[in-house]
């Protein structure tokens, strides 16, 4: 038997604490850091931008949000986690990004200064969604990557089927326009 | 020193599964602790359980049934340590075990390929005492393996 040299300790100290925002998705704890997070909102304060969305293979996604110029695309934390299904009442929009989670609820804000990577063991898509493990007190609490949650493929997916809806509305809308100023002229 | 006062030196830990003993080189193991708090959080590789900390690290913790296809001793008395490695990619895993671990030396030691018999590539030797054999394996070959099934989808993904 033999002890682990020091050089395989996986521990990161990085020096400098981050604070992070630990929220709730089906009764499972999750830490994000908090300079990721653009907003908190309520599900029901978003609902009235939201319209439905369908890619096939990406059921994660079934809501995409306008808010202004800018899309996020809706992410269920329960689907994307592969947890028993629950009632999101909160949805964390991503800064810098076109993503926002769907979360249960909010937990609470904490500062940690030790992030360790996620054990080289793990070889599923486990490894995109975690920046790695903190503890909090004596939970082991996993750190979730704000990248993580929609790879470039699924997010030009999206954007496609976004793209394909908007000309579809927009040949709509002008057909109605054009149908409306007939309907005038001839009257 | 020659090759086979070497192997003379080497000795293994069995381990005690459910229906069966299993041994690792003893250079591979860590440590045998009882067992603490085992820890989850959502991921995708099968063969893991949860984790649990051991010495300022996060040690995965198998699922018995699906590394070694006994039953799962999750609830067992102790955890098994060892170190597993393939290529570049080295960790620590956990391994339940209902029992406290032997150690036997590599006097009845044979290795796979002297033997000429055709087993699993996990399987680097076989070690006899009295009327058992007991296969000692690669962890890293092992979970090698895995993690292959697992990239070409003949592994389902945990749920």
């Amino acid at each position: 038997m033999k002890i682990a040299p020091s050089e395989w300790q996986f521990a990161r100290k990085t020096g400098r604490t981050e604070a992070v925002i630990l929220f709730m998705i089906s009764g499972q704890m999750f830490a994000i850091t908090a300079s990721a997070i653009h907003e908190i909102r309520s599900t029901d304060s978003i609902s009235g931008a939201a319209s439905e969305i369908e890619v096939v293979g990406l059921a994660k996604v079934r809501h995409v949000v306008h808010r202004g110029r800018k899309i996020y695309y809706v992410v269920n934390g329960c689907a994307h986690f592969g947890l028993p299904t629950s009632r999101p009442t909160l949805v964390l929009v991503l800064r810098h990004s076109h993503v926002a989670v769907l979360v249960d609820a909010i937990d609470r804000m904490e500062t940690i200064s030790l992030l360790m990577a996620l054990p080289a063991s793990f070889s599923g898509p486990e490894r995109a969604w975690y920046r790695g493990v903190t503890l909090i007190g004596e939970d082991i609490v996993p750190v979730v990557n704000p990248s993580g949650f929609l790879t470039e493929n699924e997010l030009a997916q999206l954007g496609a089927v976004v793209k394909a809806e908007d000309v579809t509305a927009s040949e709509s809308a002008r057909s109605d326009t054009s149908e409306e100023v007939n309907r005038a002229v001839s009257q | 020193m020659s090759a086979t006062a070497e192997l003379q030196l080497r000795s293994f830990v069995l381990l005690p599964l459910n229906d069966r003993k299993v041994a690792l080189p003893a250079e591979s193991v860590i440590e045998l602790v009882a067992q603490g708090r085992l820890q989850k959080f959502p991921h995708q590789t099968p063969w893991i359980s949860g984790v649990i900390i051991r010495r300022g690290r996060v040690v995965p913790v198998c699922n018995v049934n699906q590394l070694f296809g006994d039953v799962d001793s999750t609830q067992g008395r102790f955890y098994l340590v060892a170190e597993w490695k393939t290529g570049k990619v080295r960790d620590w895993c956990a391994v339940p075990v209902v029992q406290e671990c032997e150690l036997a030396n590599a006097e009845s030691y044979s290795p796979v390929d002297a033997n000429g018999e055709k087993r699993a590539a996990h399987v680097v030797g076989t070690l006899r005492t009295g009327d058992e054999e007991i296969e000692v394996l690669d962890m890293g070959k092992l979970i090698a393996e895995f993690q292959r099934r697992i990239a070409t989808g003949e592994t389902e993904p945990a749920p």
